[in-house]
């Protein structure tokens, strides 16, 4: 160990054969595989490795795993920069690179370390009491300064390189974490034969065993376990992962971090695992005790340097002071008085158990019982502590107190049991006063805690309680047998020690003290136990309220060792038992989890399904501009070279007027309806009768819903006789068959009747214009004569160019046309071959736009009318529902507020002048005025006719057919424009349908 | 008739043309010329339907959901209570003659225009499916001849373990034709850190 390093020259769990570099803070380091970042830091020498949250107050590594409060950094640079990352968590690899976070121009010196200063004003609500004035929304406007002072690191804003995986894991017995009960339940449940999915966060099974020295008789057992279960087919083991979450119904979410051979891009991966049952054995994570500036880089949880010792070869300080109020320590201080260093353990007790005191005495190492950690001296590192004598019968300091030199001080005040996965599914976390903590219920459904978490402390206790619960779980998941035992050294039983610790939550300033220093609870947000005492003096006196006043166990940590020692503290200064005050609500994640894990896969062009038609290729080929329309992509015009969008639909839309244009209409809902009470169930569905439709025809229909509003329209084709196919339009096409299986399955579960979505099955090509019938017969050539003789609404099924095709003559645009349906894998050659014939007959592509344009024109309804709202009235399609006939929605489209005479009715509008524009959207008032609130009622659709030369508007009007010819205003707020318009028929074209038998 | 065309040879010809991995551990491609019938009876008819299909199909009707069975060039899924897809190839002709003696059963529904096929083989075939599959496809739940209705990427599909193909495990995802595309390069996504190849043979 060099002056700077404080790695040992042998021990631990590292590698000591390769050596990696890394960056912190733009400074090189060495560290080994095996180490974590903190760990590697630590050897170098680097104490100080990020600033507080609040008061800017320089902070070292406090912990060894997911409970690190301080030691967050920013991982990587860039986009792909990580903010607010554990150091504790993060495994070394070559060329790492890490920033310390919160401070400018530097750790060493930071500017805003100045809060600190004026700590005392940054109490509790300091922010709500402060900023609210003088004006009323005064808040809004310091909120951004706020966030951007005390903010901790900064994401990077670009996309992120890095892939996220995702895995579905399926299980009979799913045992969370990896120490001595779950390694013990998972031999158990393995044994058993059942599927076992043993999870630990850590990259090494062991869990708190992990601790103790290399050779010892809890690392022989780590050893064995894992060659057991090496040998059991039925045992797979995640490590590096965390399970962070507990649903209903056996689901966990679990996230796993990246090894560091890895490749660099590989992020985390979001695993969920459904279980039969499950042994969640999350232990117990060591908390602190609070006393004057006890956030001083330098103080660690003596577990935390223990570990660091033992597993990383790292020895954190030369002069050692161990605090604690329970024998968990003194395992920690013995080991770091046998690496060479001067220990002193200050204990509150009277003393430990006789065998640890024993321990000690032979290793030298100083004890004092009946004396607390007052205060740490050393602002960017400890260098002393003031003892002093503890009353524990009054439960306070005496005045009575001295400075001891230290350069590490190991605190441990107890352990918390990892209650949060147990609590997520339901079961309520009860106070143990033997364990002074919160212990997590021993079952919940098909869950069984077990070990540490239920408060059980004692190793060998642990591993019986592993079992058993491993073997209960087993056999709710179906296992058989028995496990059998496991053979538990008798050095491991040996090396416990069963003295009962003493409760202390905070440790006043002996009287004496003429300064009162803070003394921290929630390191990570600056809480101390003066803002504790402060929101229980204002009031703030439940846990859930005085959480969110001070903020403590908020942020990454989720306050895991702060979290009971603020409850206790609340306790304190209410006078309430701490199993009185509870705690706050455990939710996932138990550990953060990135959003880019999360969202997996599914991101870039796979965040949403892309639904593509059959000639989806040929329109990329033929220049299509697309258009979203639900999943599906669609042309939306076919620009020619230079032109825009309302050049491009109007030369389209012109085009179907005078010559002939094709259209893609795949994304049609179709549904094939078969069986003898077909014609009884579609009768019972439209308001129009459909029993009626001949064999080889074609009818318009609608649909209501149950209130008695439009649901949907469309066509339905009579294929035989009971035999039908029924289109929808491409809106609404999951939801009418949703619709029809809901009926069949529910209300009619008598009638013969089955159907199916053929949507992908059929390709369908609108052919419209003048020319429709001339391109066709050219295209079908010979054998062209079932085409000629298709009347309207009429179908016909034959072949063009040798592809069986089923030709619907209805028509969308007004003109003659043609509805071509061919099953999908022919729906390219069918598009070449009237393409191909196209150019004789002036031909144009059109796509949705221009198909807007020629249904507008002809007052045809579309998804901006049928908008959920709309009564067959209110279209226009009253008619279309013959008196006493009953259909779905037959009984409430009869409401009075749905006849009512004042409802909004289909209109069309023109502008008075010809060379305005209409705003689809926008509101219809009175013409001249008032303009105010809701108006007449609005404009749905709007299009440039280029037939007509001037823009049309379809809309809803209060009153409809009694304003026509009159005048309204249509007002578009959004665009600052008032247009007055003309109020006339939705027919604009060809209202008598002449061009559709042209 | 010219021979249907199929949505993910494009997009599999790309995957063939990219830098193969070199040791590809899955193999992605496309089964062609399938016929799918869906075949939905009304009650009561199930010993009649069952005797018709194993005299026109050689494949009887399967009792369950969950396993499909399968003779010849022909395999039936119980995908409903009183419904069956029949998957056999195109020069079966098995619609025509289905048709004849089933309809009065029921419902035949042609598909094989409906969905398009992507076969996944190799060792980490299964593993690629668990990242964008929630079902548990352990051989022990899910062994040769297992199918399922299941979400691939918020869309409904039909996976299949085929069973060993050419010494590997397979499986074939039956998937709707218009989202085939994007749910193919979701699979290849997901299947990219395993190592994969195509094969558009």
């Amino acid at each position: 160990m060099t002056a700077r390093s404080h790695r040992l020259p042998e021990g631990g769990r590292i590698d000591r054969s390769r050596t990696l570099s890394f960056l912190f803070d733009g400074q090189s380091y060495l560290g080994h595989p095996g180490d974590t970042l903190a760990s590697a830091l630590l050897a170098n020498g680097v104490r100080v490795v990020g600033r507080s949250f609040k008061l800017h107050r320089p902070r070292g590594v406090f912990a060894y795993g997911v409970n690190e409060p301080n030691a967050l950094v920013t991982l990587g640079t860039g986009v792909d920069g990580e903010a607010n990352v554990r150091a504790t968590m993060i495994e070394l690899r070559q060329g790492l690179v890490a920033h310390s976070q919160n401070r400018w121009p530097s750790l060493a010196f930071d500017v805003m370390g100045v809060n600190d200063w004026f700590k005392s004003a940054f109490a509790a609500g300091f922010y709500y009491k402060t900023f609210m004035g003088p004006a009323k929304k005064s808040w809004m406007t310091y909120e951004p300064w706020i966030r951007r002072a005390a903010g901790l690191g900064r994401s990077g804003t670009g996309s992120d390189s890095r892939r996220y995986g995702r895995r579905n894991i399926t299980t009979d017995v799913l045992v969370v974490g990896g120490g001595p009960a779950g390694l013990a339940a998972a031999c158990a449940a393995g044994r058993m034969g059942v599927r076992v999915l043993l999870v630990e966060q850590q990259p090494e099974l062991g869990g708190s065993l992990l601790e103790d020295r290399e050779g010892s008789a809890a690392a022989s057992f780590v050893d064995m376990m894992e060659q057991e279960l090496a040998g059991l087919d039925t045992v797979r083991v995640l490590k590096r992962t965390t399970v962070f979450g507990a649903y209903d119904h056996g689901v966990f979410g679990l996230v796993e971090r990246p090894s560091p051979e890895a490749a660099p891009a590989a992020g985390e991966r979001f695993i969920v695992v459904r279980s039969r049952a499950a042994v969640v054995a999350t232990g117990a994570l060591e908390r602190h005790v609070p006393f004057g500036d006890n956030d001083r880089p330098g103080i660690m949880l003596a577990s935390a340097a223990r570990t660091y010792l033992n597993r990383y070869g790292v020895l954190c300080g030369r002069r050692v002071v161990v605090f604690t109020t329970n024998d968990h320590a003194y395992p920690a201080a013995l080991d770091l008085a046998a690496a060479g260093a001067t220990v002193s353990i200050i204990d509150p007790r009277p003393g430990p158990g006789p065998a640890m005191k024993a321990a000690v005495e032979r290793a030298g190492v100083g004890l004092l019982s009946g004396h607390v950690v007052a205060e740490a001296r050393g602002r960017a590192g400890v260098q002393s502590v003031l003892v002093a004598g503890y009353d524990a019968a009054r439960g306070g300091t005496q005045p009575v107190w001295f400075e001891l030199p230290a350069d590490l001080v190991c605190v441990s005040g107890g352990y918390d049991p990892q209650v949060h996965l147990t609590s997520q599914l339901g079961g309520k976390a009860v106070w143990s006063d033997a364990a002074a903590s919160f212990c997590s219920a021993r079952q919940v459904g098909d869950a069984w805690a077990s070990g540490a978490v239920t408060g059980v402390m004692s190793t060998t206790e642990v591993i019986a309680d592993g079992l058993a619960q491993g073997r209960a779980a087993a056999i709710a998941a179906g296992g058989r047998g028995d496990p059998g035992g496991l053979r538990v050294s008798a050095d491991l039983a040996a090396s416990e020690s069963p003295a009962a610790m003493m409760p202390l939550w905070d440790v006043p300033p002996p009287p004496s003290f003429r300064r009162r220093r803070k003394r921290f609870i929630d390191l990570q947000n600056d809480v101390s136990q003066s803002d504790v005492a402060l929101a229980a003096r204002e009031g703030y006196v439940s846990v859930e309220h005085m959480k969110r006043y001070t903020t403590l166990g908020m942020g990454t940590d989720q306050g895991k060792v702060a979290n009971v020692v603020g409850l206790a503290n609340l306790a304190a200064v209410t006078e309430r038992a701490i199993a009185d005050v509870g705690t706050t609500t455990y939710r996932p994640p138990y550990t953060p989890i990135s959003v880019g894990a999360l969202a997996g896969l599914e991101t870039g062009q796979h965040s949403t399904p892309l639904r593509r038609t059959s000639l989806d290729l040929l329109h990329e080929a033929a220049g299509a501009v697309f258009v979203d329309a639900g999943h599906w992509r669609r042309p939306w015009y076919y620009p020619l070279k230079g032109e825009t969008i309302d050049e491009a639909y109007r030369r389209e839309a012109l085009a179907v007027r005078t010559t002939v244009g094709m259209v893609d209409v795949s994304t049609l809902g179709k549904i094939d309806v078969q069986g003898p009470d077909t014609a009884t169930f579609l009768d019972r569905i439209y308001v129009n009768a459909m029993s009626t439709l001949k064999v080889g025809r074609v009818r318009y229909g609608v649909m209501l819903r149950d209130d008695g509003l439009v649901l949907d329209d469309g066509t339905v084709a009579r294929l035989g006789d009971a035999h039908f196919l029924v289109t929808t339009t491409t809106a609404e096409a999951g939801k009418v068959m949703s619709h029809l299986e809901g009926l069949l399955a529910t209300v009619w579960p008598d009638l013969k009747v089955h159907v199916a979505s053929v949507t992908d099955q059929w390709a369908a090509i609108a052919v419209a214009g003048p020319r429709a019938l001339a391109l066709l017969q050219d295209a079908a050539g010979a054998r062209a004569a079932w085409l000629s003789d298709l009347p309207h609404m009429g179908l016909a099924d034959g072949v063009i160019d040798g592809l069986p095709v089923r030709a619907h003559r209805v028509s969308f645009s007004g003109e003659r046309a043609y509805e071509l349906f061919v099953p999908s894998g022919y729906a390219a050659a069918l598009w070449r071959r009237l393409a191909g014939s196209g150019g004789r007959h002036g031909l144009t592509l059109y796509g949705t736009e221009a198909m807007a344009t020629l249904r507008i024109e002809k007052g045809h309804v579309a998804g901006n009318e049928i908008d959920g709202r709309m009564t067959l009235g209110d279209l226009g399609l009253a008619g279309l529902a013959k008196p006493g006939r009953h259909f779905i929605g037959s009984a409430l489209m009869r409401r009075e507020a749905l006849m009512a005479p004042e409802r909004p009715a289909l209109v069309g509008l023109v502008p008075i002048d010809r060379g305005q524009r209409v705003r689809q959207g926008a509101i219809l008032q009175p013409a001249g005025g008032p303009h105010e609130g809701h108006g007449l009622g609005h404009v749905s659709s709007t299009t440039f006719s280029p037939i007509l030369g001037h823009y049309i508007a379809l809309g809803f009007v209060a009153g409809g057919s009694a304003r026509m010819g009159g005048q309204v205003d249509a007002c578009s707020p959004v665009h600052g424009e008032t247009v007055r318009c003309e109020v006339v028929s939705p027919k604009f074209y060809d209202p008598t349908g002449a061009r559709l038998h042209a | 008739m010219p021979e249907s065309a199929n949505e993910l040879t494009e997009l599999l010809r790309a995957l063939a043309t990219r830098e193969a991995a070199a040791t590809p551990t899955v193999t992605l491609g496309t089964v062609t010329g399938q016929q799918i019938v869906e075949l939905a009876f009304w009650p009561g008819t199930d010993e009649a339907v069952s005797a018709d299909l194993l005299r026109i199909a050689g494949v009887a009707l399967p009792e369950t959901g969950g396993r499909a069975l399968r003779s010849g060039g022909t395999t039936a899924f119980r995908v409903g209570p009183r419904r069956v897809w029949l998957a056999a190839p195109e020069a079966a002709h098995l619609g025509e003659a289905l048709l004849d003696s089933l309809s009065k059963h029921g419902a035949l529904v042609p598909l094989g225009h409906a969905r398009a096929i992507l076969r996944l083989t190799g060792a980490a075939a299964a593993d690629v499916l668990s990242e964008v599959l929630t079902i548990d496809l352990d051989p022990l739940a899910f062994p040769d001849g297992a199918f399922a209705t299941t979400a691939l990427g918020r869309v409904g599909i039909l996976v299949h373990r085929v069973g060993s193909v050419g010494g590997a495990c397979a499986f074939d995802l039956y998937l709707p034709r218009s989202y085939a595309k994007w749910l193919a390069s979701l699979v290849i996504k997901a299947a990219e850190p395993y190592g994969v190849a195509a094969d558009v043979a």
